[in-house]
Order: structure tokens, then C-alpha cells, then sequence
């Protein structure tokens, strides 16, 4: 009756679904000072929460996209969160949010190209993106495909303005499904807090499932 | 020629199930009646609360029409027999007749759908959603019916989807070179089913073969606790298997 036991060799050992989240950041030159060193903290926090979770870190994959300066910055790729070193962000120059935004959606588009070829499963991406201005490109494009794949349920998309000055119509443009929220005060540890949170809770997921986000915590103005 | 079938089910809630405290979605059922043997396995939808009992309205009655209706069946066409068997599911639902939003209660008993029956030397099968069937044919067990997903992991089509009657697969042919039958939800087909190379565990040949060497009873017992030691701890979805194995013809008997 031995043979009534299945072993652990007799079973396939299939990678685990990825849930690829993209972080579009501002570090433009009004990001300065304490703003752009809380957003760091911030970050390193995340991505700490997300390894301290043992099926959030096999789940989640994250690429950090930066936007300063005349154009936008590939800051960090998609790969193993326990091999990714953090970027540190510094803050100078303009905002090109439409360039950024479009960047970013290349490289989801990407890594999904590479889950497909590799019979990796995968959850609906997800783009946060955080600013405390009004962009300085052309965002017509960008909010244009954001918006087709947000509506074809296709595009998570997280806006979030960063002070008084975040200009929450801009950041609107690119997500007709989810409104803005402006972060209270420079509470980026604790919206960065909820985000990893978030991932566990959908990196748990199961078909059909509707997935309730934890509440912010207080992260956001109400 | 006649066959002769034997057939077991089981499903076991999942660890995440287990962490909610929320009820097993997975539900199976397996059954011989009018020379007709049936297995049945439906997986509820994630947060829908009643799906339990969908999944359970839907094995028994898609099982009940398999048993009673299985010639008239398989002459159908595939969008008339989807829609059969879905009305025939949809109807045991308990809705209230003055239910403000029938559809949207519906929704509430969300599964998804696979079926193997036999009679004779002819086999139906159905599939609507994810997880797999699969055949065996020899010594080797095949893929019938692959995981029937949208582009991500957590989308699939239930039995109350508004598009349930274009992707509800049929398959139909002789068991004549076919040996057993097996049904898997997709907790299990995590620990049964590669999806890089899509095929199969070995484990699958394995336990298709317990059924020729063991009692069902036994077997039907081995299945449990294999599906809650080894199954279960590989995936945090609920998980649940059906199957059937030929055991021989008449010709044989004589």
C-alpha cells in the first residue's frame, strides 16, 4: 500500500504567478530636500516589507522609473527582489511624466512578453505613479494608452500626488478607474507600507476573486 | 461492447480558505447510473460567498443530466448542450423570484465547469474555466482539455459568465484506446501541471492506477489524504480531483 503516497518528486514544481509593479517617480527639481529623501526612505521600505513577506517577495516583481531632469530614467529593472539593489533618487531638473509613463508601460509590456514565452502566470500588472507638479511633456499619448489598459482591466494604476502643488487632474488623465489621492503630508512610509500590503493581498488571490486593499492607514488626505 | 467503470472524487479546502475561516469552493462528485458513469468537478469563484454552493448545485446537477439524458446529450450540437447544461444549473440556484437583480444574484453561485461521462463506448466531456482534464490512453496520460484562463491568473469563465456559452468545450469520442479519466481543479493542476511545458505529473499515471490495483473505497481515501498532505501544501487555492478508470469490457468478463 506503499505506492498510495505520492512523492515529492512525482509532482511538478511550477513557478509561482508574478504580480509586476511599476513605480513612476518624480524627482524633479521640486522634489528637493526633505520631499525627495523621504520618497527614498519610502522605497527602501517597500521593498524590505515586500522580502519580509514570504509570498509577496516570490510574487512581486518591481522596476522603478524616475522622471527630472530632460527625460525619464530606467532606475531599477524587473527582476528578483531579493537580488534588486534600491536606487537612491536625486532630485533635479523638469518633469517629463508622459515620457516616463510611456517608459514604463514599454517595460510591463515587456516583462509580460517574457511571462508568456516562459510559462510564468501572472497577475495584472500594476503603475504607481507619484508626482508633486504638473508635467512638463506631452502626456496625450501616455494618459492615452494608460487609460485604454486601465479600462480593459488590463492596468492597475495607482496616482498619487505628493503636496499641495500635485497637479491630481494631470494625474487623473492616465486613470479613469481609480481617483487620485493626494499623500498626507510626506507620509510616503506609510502609503509605501500599505502598496506592499496590497501586493501580498493580491499575490493571494484566487480566480474570480474581488480583492479588498487594506485600508491606507491614514497615508492619504481625506 | 460494454465497459466497466470505477470512480472517486474528492476535494479539501485550501489553506488560504483555511486562514479566512471561509467555506471549500472546490466541489466534486462521481456517480454510476444507467450505465452511465459520471465525474464532476466545479471550482466556486474566489469572492463570490455562495460560490460553495454553486459549485455544489453544479456538480450533482450537471451528474443528474449526465446520467438521464446522456444519448439525447451527446447528439447536440455544442452551443445547444452548453446551454442545456447551464440552465439546467442555473435553474437550482435558490434566487428569490423577486430578486431586484436576478443576474447580479446569480453571479453569487459562480463556478467553473468540467465533466467526463461514459456509456458504453462513448465518452462526452465538457470544460468551462480553469483547471485541466485529463485521458489515458495506454500507458501514458494526455492532456483532453487545457486551463482556460484570460491573459492573467486570477480571470477565468464560470458558469454565470455572459460569455459561459462561447468557451464551454465539448469533446466526444470512442474509450475504445482510452483507459481512465481525470479531472483536476486548478489548486490541484498547481502540483499536477506544468504550465511551462504543458504536461503532465507522473503522479497522475500513478493514481489512475490505483484504482485498477485498489478497492475504491480505498482509494477514494488515498485521495483525500494525498490531496491534503501533499496537494494542499503546494498551493494556498482549495484543491480537488475526479476520476475513472476502465477496468474491462464484456468481452473480456466473458
Amino acid at each position: 500500500m506503499d505506492d498510495l503516497f505520492l512523492q515529492h518528486k512525482e509532482l511538478i514544481e511550477n513557478p509561482t504567478a508574478r504580480v509586476p509593479i511599476c513605480l513612476v517617480l518624480d524627482r524633479s527639481g521640486s522634489m528637493s530636500g526633505e520631499p525627495i529623501a523621504e520618497l527614498n526612505k519610502g522605497v527602501q521600505l517597500f521593498i524590505q516589507s515586500i522580502r519580509r513577506d514570504d509570498i509577496a517577495a516570490a510574487a512581486a516583481e518591481i522596476a522603478i522609473v524616475s522622471f527630472g531632469d530632460e527625460a525619464p530614467r530606467k532606475e531599477l529593472d524587473f527582476g528578483s527582489i531579493e537580488r534588486q539593489k534600491v536606487p537612491y533618487l536625486t532630485a533635479s531638473g523638469l518633469t517629463p511624466m508622459g515620457a516616463a509613463v510611456n517608459m514604463a508601460l514599454d517595460m510591463l509590456e515587456l516583462r509580460k512578453k517574457m511571462y508568456q514565452q516562459t510559462g510564468v502566470d501572472y497577475y495584472q500588472p500594476w503603475m504607481v505613479l507619484m508626482t508633486d507638479g504638473a508635467p512638463t511633456d506631452d502626456i496625450t499619448q501616455a494618459a492615452e494608452r494608460s487609460t485604454q489598459l486601465a479600462l480593459a482591466r488590463k492596468l492597475t494604476v495607482f496616482p498619487i500626488g505628493i503636496g499641495p502643488h500635485a497637479d491630481l487632474s494631470a494625474l487623473k488623465q492616465f486613470s479613469p478607474r481609480r481617483d487620485p489621492a493626494r499623500l498626507k503630508g510626506l507620509n510616503f512610509s506609510l502609503f509605501f507600507e500599505w502598496l506592499s500590503k496590497s501586493v501580498s493581498a493580491v499575490s493571494q488571490s484566487t480566480p474570480g476573486e474581488r480583492i479588498p486593499l487594506p485600508k491606507t492607514g491614514g497615508w492619504d488626505e481625506l | 461492447m460494454i465497459s466497466e467503470w470505477k470512480a472517486v472524487s474528492a476535494h479539501v479546502m485550501g489553506r488560504s480558505h483555511m486562514k479566512k475561516q471561509l467555506p471549500c469552493q472546490d466541489h466534486t462528485f462521481h456517480i454510476t447510473q444507467n450505465d452511465v458513469t459520471a465525474i464532476v468537478l466545479a471550482d466556486g469563484a474566489g469572492s463570490c460567498p455562495r460560490s460553495h454552493e454553486g459549485a455544489e448545485i453544479a456538480t450533482t446537477h450537471c451528474a443528474y443530466l449526465l446520467t438521464h439524458s446522456f444519448t439525447d446529450m451527446i447528439e447536440k450540437g455544442d452551443r445547444e448542450l452548453a446551454q442545456m447544461i447551464l440552465s439546467e444549473i442555473k435553474n437550482q440556484f435558490p434566487i428569490d423570484e423577486n430578486e431586484k437583480d436576478p443576474v447580479e444574484s446569480m453571479k453569487q453561485f459562480a463556478s467553473t465547469l468540467l465533466f467526463v461521462a461514459v456509456r458504453d463506448d462513448t465518452y462526452l466531456a465538457g470544460h468551462l474555466g480553469d483547471g485541466l482534464i485529463a485521458y489515458q490512453e495506454g500507458e501514458e496520460c494526455k492532456i483532453l482539455s487545457y486551463p482556460q484562463n484570460h491573459e492573467f491568473i486570477n480571470t477565468t469563465f464560470f458558469t454565470t459568465s455572459l460569455d459561459a456559452l462561447e468557451h464551454f468545450q465539448f469533446y466526444r469520442g470512442s474509450v475504445q484506446q482510452i483507459h481512465g479519466f481525470m479531472l483536476m481543479s486548478d489548486g490541484s493542476a498547481e502540483s499536477l501541471y506544468s504550465r511551462k511545458d504543458q504536461s503532465l505529473a507522473t503522479a497522475v499515471n500513478k493514481m489512475m492506477g490505483w484504482l485498477e490495483k485498489y478497492p475504491t473505497d480505498v482509494v477514494q481515501e488515498a485521495l483525500m489524504q494525498n490531496l491534503k498532505s501533499m496537494l494542499r501544501e503546494k498551493t494556498m487555492d482549495d484543491c480537488s480531483l475526479a476520476m475513472m478508470k476502465k477496468l474491462r469490457t464484456n468481452e473480456e468478463i466473458v
